[in-house]
């Protein structure tokens, strides 16, 4: 396996070459350094294919050398791979007109499916494609940290374990997880403008992908009861203690969500 | 700061779908018409995305799309992620000056610079401001812009009636909530839309309070989604308001 992945890692390193260089790019002198460049199941097919090897002894020796992009079409067209899908995670991007690596075989699915709906708009490169595809998974897992907006217990953890908001605990508690998942909260601020004579803390979130800020209400304003307000991207989510006494006061609100807490 | 009250009040239409709805918008009286590039969710790389309906555009078709536009002016809308280059020179090529990113995220150097290099500002969407957000107008007002046109802000949105809300506060919350105040002031220090949950039953009460106002204008978000972070409208109900707007400020 690790011959394997050597030889599949050198294919791939030529294929990058190739691309990088244009239909001028690397030729071969030799049918061994010719073969090496391909991983050993496609290797060992054109070893079989005595016509195909003629050829590569042609292009080898021949005054005009082929690169691999040109060669890798003649195994297609010699039947050893089928098709521009054959040629296990090297394929043939139809937007660049050249031979692409593929290191995930459903980003590969994705592609060609929304080559086939967009019905001519999809122009864009394969490798292009593939990085937004890995930029899109790594912000969909920063979104995940701490945790997630749409689950539900998840979020009901910004409460904690007490019956009343402790707006000094709970921000300490709140900035250490977002502290450990790798984002910065600004410092608490009191809200300089309540009626209340215990009036809500608030902090934001710096680049959360849905995560924007927290407010944390130790109760006795105009909702009564203790609650943590989380803004999302989505909406606002609301925290409250089912038992609070007394309760919560909705007034007019519709929020994204409500969560309640038991305690 | 003293207030700009000479400007034109906008009315601007986020996410619209078609060229034909495009049109029949601007006839109804808008002056911007924003078309939402979801190249991402339609080439299935974003598998989560914001709007689960079908009104994002494919870039490509931009230029095809504010083709039939007379008057009002066409913007792309766009998130952080999606800024870049290609979609600069797209919106170029289609003859738009603007692009709206509807996320939070800090943008990008790179995709700054590619924005200046083909002349283009930004229109911040993305931000709501609930009543509870006392200090959210004092933060806004104070954040960096880079490149603004103007911020779109969604008011209240998670309150059943913002403009019962925003229009006549009960006395006893006045000192715990954001007050009308709170937006203007806002509005003297930036370039600021306000969208509401404009319905053709309050458009001409709205209109009545906000003009003339330091705020640039009204904006709507066309979708058949509920959202906690947005207000959103059908076409129909769009145009309907619009046409309200547009009598009642003189475009018509």
């Amino acid at each position: 396996m690790a011959t394997l992945n050597a030889q599949a890692s050198r294919a791939r390193g030529t294929v990058q070459r190739v691309l990088t260089k244009g239909p001028g790019g690397q030729e071969f002198d030799s049918r061994s350094r010719f073969l090496n460049e391909f991983p050993g199941g496609i290797r060992s097919a054109i070893e079989k294919n005595s016509g195909l090897m003629s050829r590569i002894d042609t292009w080898v020796n021949g005054e005009a050398r082929v690169t691999l992009d040109h060669a890798m079409k003649a195994i297609v067209e010699a039947g050893i791979a089928v098709g521009e899908e054959a040629l296990e995670d090297i394929k043939f991007d139809p937007n660049s007109r050249a031979w692409v690596v593929v290191e995930d075989p459903e980003d590969w699915l994705a592609f060609k499916g929304a080559i086939e709906r967009a019905r001519g708009r999809m122009n864009m490169p394969y490798p292009e494609y593939a990085e937004r595809q890995q930029n899109k998974r790594e912000r969909e897992e920063l979104a995940r940290r701490p945790v997630d907006i749409n689950n539900n217990s998840e979020l009901a953890v910004f409460y904690g374990s007490k019956r009343a908001v402790d707006p000094e605990e709970r921000y300490a508690a709140i900035k250490k997880m977002f502290e450990e998942a790798g984002f910065k909260v600004t410092a608490k601020r009191v809200s300089g403008r309540s009626s209340s004579s215990t009036p809500p803390h608030l902090f934001e979130v710096e680049d959360h992908p849905t995560i924007l800020s927290f407010e944390l209400h130790p109760g006795g304003g105009i909702h009564a009861a203790p609650y943590v307000r989380v803004k999302t991207t989505k909406g606002v989510v609301k925290i409250i203690n089912k038992n609070s006494m007394p309760p919560y006061d909705k007034l007019d609100e519709k929020p994204w969500k409500y969560i309640e807490v038991s305690i | 700061m003293i207030a700009d009250r000479t400007h034109p009040f906008l009315l601007k239409v986020n996410r619209v779908a078609t060229g034909e709805e495009a049109q029949a918008l601007e006839a109804a009286g808008a002056d911007l018409v924003g078309f939402h590039e979801g190249d991402d969710v339609l080439f299935d790389i974003e598998t989560d995305p914001f709007w689960t309906d079908e009104r994002y555009v494919y870039s490509a078709d931009l230029a095809e799309l504010a083709a039939g536009l007379t008057r009002a002016e066409a913007f792309v809308e766009t998130t952080s992620y999606g800024l870049g280059e290609a979609l600069c020179a797209k919106a170029r090529a289609a003859g738009m000056q603007r692009i709206q990113i509807g996320d939070h995220l800090a943008l990008k150097p790179s995709a700054l610079e590619a924005c200046r290099s083909h002349g283009l500002s930004l229109y911040y969407g993305g931000r709501y401001i609930t009543a509870e957000d006392v200090m959210m107008a004092g933060d806004l007002a104070a954040a960096e812009w880079p490149l603004l046109e103007a911020l779109d802000l969604q008011v209240f949105t998670s309150t059943a009636d913002a403009w019962a809300l925003l229009s006549s506060p009960p006395p006893e919350l006045t000192g715990d909530i954001v007050l009308m105040s709170d937006l203007l002031s806002l509005a003297a220090r930036l370039p600021l839309f306000v969208s509401l949950n404009l319905t053709p039953a309050n458009c001409e009460a709205v209109l009545q309070a906000l003009t003339p106002t330091p705020i640039r204008g009204l904006s709507l978000t066309l979708s058949p989604e509920s959202s906690g972070a947005c207000h959103t409208v059908t076409v129909e109900h769009a145009a309907e308001i619009l046409a309200i707007a547009a009598s009642y400020l003189g475009k018509t």
